[in-house]
C-alpha cells in the first residue's frame, strides 16, 4: 500500500459516521482481544471494525497492550531488544553476527548474486514471548527499517537488504539496530 | 564429488487479476547455513520449506539441509503453483549443469508427497504464457508441468504446445513427480531406490503414452536419454559461444554427439545433430552423412535439412529434386515449418519443377498457421 493510498484510506475512515450498537461493540469487545493476540477473524468482525470508529478504537487498545506486554515480558526476562557492532567484531566484508540475550541477528552476502540477507533468530523463550500476529521489527538508530515479518516456524524472520546505497555491515558501521514489535 | 555452487532462475506462470504472467524465483546456494534448521532463508513463505524439504526426500541425508538463499523476484502472488520452479531451482542450484537451457516450471509439490507433482489452475492461460515466452526468446527453453495438465488440457492448447515443440524452441517436460526430471539438474542425487519406486512405473507408462502424441516433439530430450542430453548441451553451449571460446565449443561438441551417436545409433535426433556439428566443424561430408541417416530415421529436422541438401547439390535436376520433395513433404507432415519453407522456395525456383506459386504460398501459408509470422 503506497503512502497516498493510505492517506486516502485514512481519510475515508476519519469521516466515517459511528453506526454501531453499544451492545454490539460489547459483544465484540472479548473477541477483539482474541484477534490482537493472532486468533483468525470472522468474516463479520472484520466488516464491522472497517465501518466502526469506535471497534476500530477498541481493537488498536488491545493491540497496543499486547505489544506492552511482549515489551514487559522481553524486559523482566532479560532479553536484548538493541544491538551495536562492536570493534572486536571480524573484519568479514560478506559475514557479521550480532549475539546477545535471547537473540542472533547474522548479516550475509550471497556470493553469487551480491544479495544481502538480514536473518533474525529468537530463542526458544524469547520467541514463546511473541504471540501470533505479532511481527518483529528491526530499524536502525537513522530511521532505516532492516526487516518486519512474523516468526516462522523456526522463530526466525529474514528479509533482503534493498538499500543500494550501503550495504548493511557498512551502516553499522555508524547505526545501532532496535527490536521492537509491530 | 566437489560441486560448483551457483546461483538459478527459474520462472514460472502466475494468474494475476485475470492474466498470466511469468514470474521468477532465484535459489543460490549459501553453504554459511548448512544444517540450519532454517536452511533455506529469505523465501518469505511458510510453505516454501515444505517444498523444498519433500524435494529433497530422497537425497542422502547431508543434503538435504544443505543452505540455500531463496528470493521470490515477485511477490504479488498467490497459491502453491511455484512449487515445482522452487524445487527445480533448489535442484540446479545445488547441482548445476554445464549447459542449463532457460526453464519455466509450473506444479504443485505434494506436501508429504516426497516430491509428487500436483495439477495446477489455469494451464490453458499459462500454457500461453509460456508460448509467448518461447517466441520472444533468443534460445530453446524448457517447460515443466504436471502430467496430469497435459492429458487434461484443452486440444488447441496441446497443439500449441506440440508445435512449438516441433520447432524445436520449446522442451515440453510434463512429470508426475521430481526424478522423472532428474536430468535437468546434474547430479544422480537421489537413491535407486528412490529411482525404482514401483508407484512410479504407470505414471512413467502414462506419460510415454502422453507424449507419443507429440510426433513433432523431436526436442523431448527424456525420450532419448543421456547420450542425446550430452550432445545437446554442448550443442546449447556451442550456440552461446562467441569469438575465442567458439572453436572449443566446436571441438566439445562434435566430441559428445558423435559419442551419442556411437552409442544410439537409431536415434534420428542425435544424429541430426551431430550433422549439425560437424557442419559447423567443416566437416561437410559427415555432416552430409549423418543428416541423411537422420532423415532415414525419420527425424523432421534431419528430413527437412537433408532435402535442402539435396535440392541445392543439383536444383536442375529433376530426379534428384524429386528425392529432395520427398523428405522435405515427410518433414512437413510432422510439422516441420522449415521443410514447409524450403518447399515453397523449390516451387518458387522452379527450374526443376517448374514455378508454382499457388503451391508455394500453400507452403507459406502453412508456415503462417503455425508460426504465426509472415515467411515470404
Amino acid at each position: 500500500m503506497n503512502g497516498a493510498f493510505k492517506s486516502l484510506l485514512a481519510d475515508a475512515l476519519n469521516s466515517q459516521v459511528e453506526l454501531a450498537e453499544p451492545a454490539a461493540l460489547e459483544a465484540l469487545a472479548p473477541r477483539l482481544r482474541d484477534y490482537a493476540r493472532g486468533a483468525p477473524w470472522r468474516d463479520e468482525d472484520v466488516r464491522m471494525v472497517w465501518s466502526s470508529p469506535a471497534a476500530r478504537r477498541l481493537y488498536l487498545r488491545e493491540r497496543r497492550l499486547v505489544l506492552d506486554e511482549v515489551e514487559a515480558g522481553w524486559a523482566d526476562r532479560g532479553l536484548a531488544r538493541d544491538f551495536v557492532r562492536r570493534a572486536a567484531d571480524s573484519g568479514d566484508a560478506d559475514a557479521l553476527s550480532l549475539q546477545e540475550s535471547g537473540v542472533s541477528i547474522r548479516i550475509m552476502r550471497a556470493p553469487g548474486s551480491g544479495d544481502w540477507l538480514i536473518n533474525v533468530v529468537l530463542s526458544a523463550e524469547a520467541a514463546a514471548l511473541v504471540p501470533a500476529g505479532t511481527k518483529v521489527q528491526i530499524a536502525d538508530s537513522g530511521g532505516l527499517e532492516w526487516l518486519t515479518g512474523e516468526l516462522d516456524r523456526a522463530g526466525g524472520v529474514d528479509a533482503f537488504w534493498t538499500n543500494d546505497a550501503q550495504s548493511p555491515i557498512e551502516r553499522l558501521q555508524e547505526h545501532s539496530l532496535r527490536l521492537t514489535f509491530v | 564429488m566437489i560441486r560448483r555452487a551457483t546461483t538459478e532462475t527459474v520462472e514460472f506462470p502466475v494468474v494475476i487479476l485475470g492474466s498470466a504472467v511469468l514470474a521468477s524465483l532465484r535459489v543460490e546456494r549459501m553453504a554459511m547455513l548448512d544444517g540450519d534448521g532454517r536452511f533455506a532463508a529469505g523465501h518469505d513463505r511458510a510453505e516454501a520449506l515444505d517444498v523444498l524439504i519433500d524435494a529433497r526426500a530422497p537425497e542422502p541425508d547431508r543434503e538435504r539441509l544443505s543452505g540455500v538463499f531463496v528470493r521470490f523476484l515477485r511477490k504479488d502472488f498467490s497459491g502453491l503453483s511455484y512449487g515445482l520452479a522452487l524445487a527445480l531451482a533448489d535442484k540446479r542450484a545445488r547441482h548445476p549443469l554445464e549447459a542449463a537451457p532457460r526453464l519455466i516450471a509450473t506444479g504443485e509439490i505434494i506436501n508429504g508427497g516426497e516430491g509428487r507433482i500436483a495439477a495446477i489452475d489455469g494451464f490453458e492461460a499459462k500454457a500461453r504464457q509460456v508460448l509467448e515466452a518461447c517466441e520472444a526468446a533468443a534460445e530453446p527453453l524448457a517447460f515443466a508441468f504436471p502430467s496430469a495438465n497435459w492429458t487434461q488440457a484443452d486440444s488447441e492448447t496441446r497443439q500449441a504446445l506440440k508445435t512449438a515443440a516441433a520447432t524445436g524452441r520449446l522442451s515440453l517436460r510434463p512429470a508426475d513427480h521430481l526424478s522423472e526430471l532428474s536430468d535437468l539438474w546434474a547430479s544422480a542425487d537421489e537413491s535407486p531406490a528412490a529411482r525404482s519406486r514401483p508407484w512410479l512405473w504407470p505414471s512413467a507408462a502414462a506419460l510415454a503414452a502422453s507424449l507419443l502424441v507429440c510426433a513433432g516433439g523431436a526436442t523431448l530430450w527424456w525420450r532419448h536419454g543421456q547420450p542425446l542430453r550430452a550432445c545437446e548441451g554442448a550443442v546449447i553451449a556451442l550456440d552461446a559461444a562467441q569469438g575465442e571460446a567458439r572453436p572449443a565449443k566446436v571441438a566439445a561438441a562434435v566430441e559428445a554427439c558423435a559419442a551419442a551417436a556411437r552409442a544410439r545409433p537409431d536415434d534420428g535426433r542425435i544424429l541430426f545433430l551431430t550433422g549439425q556439428v560437424h557442419h559447423e566443424n567443416r566437416g561437410y561430408a559427415l555432416a552430409d552423412k549423418y543428416w541423411k541417416a537422420s532423415a532415414d530415421l525419420g527425424d523432421p529436422d534431419g528430413q527437412a535439412t537433408w532435402g535442402q541438401r539435396l535440392w541445392l547439390s543439383a536444383p536442375d535436376d529433376k530426379a534428384v529434386v524429386g528425392q529432395a520433395l520427398s523428405y522435405l513433404q515427410r518433414a512437413a507432415d510432422q510439422g516441420s515449418p522449415a521443410a514447409m519453407e524450403i518447399m515453397a522456395d523449390i516451387y518458387i525456383d522452379g527450374r526443376a519443377t517448374g514455378v508454382d506459386v499457388r503451391k508455394a504460398e500453400a507452403m507459406l501459408a502453412r508456415v503462417r498457421a503455425i508460426t504465426g509470422k509472415d515467411s515470404s
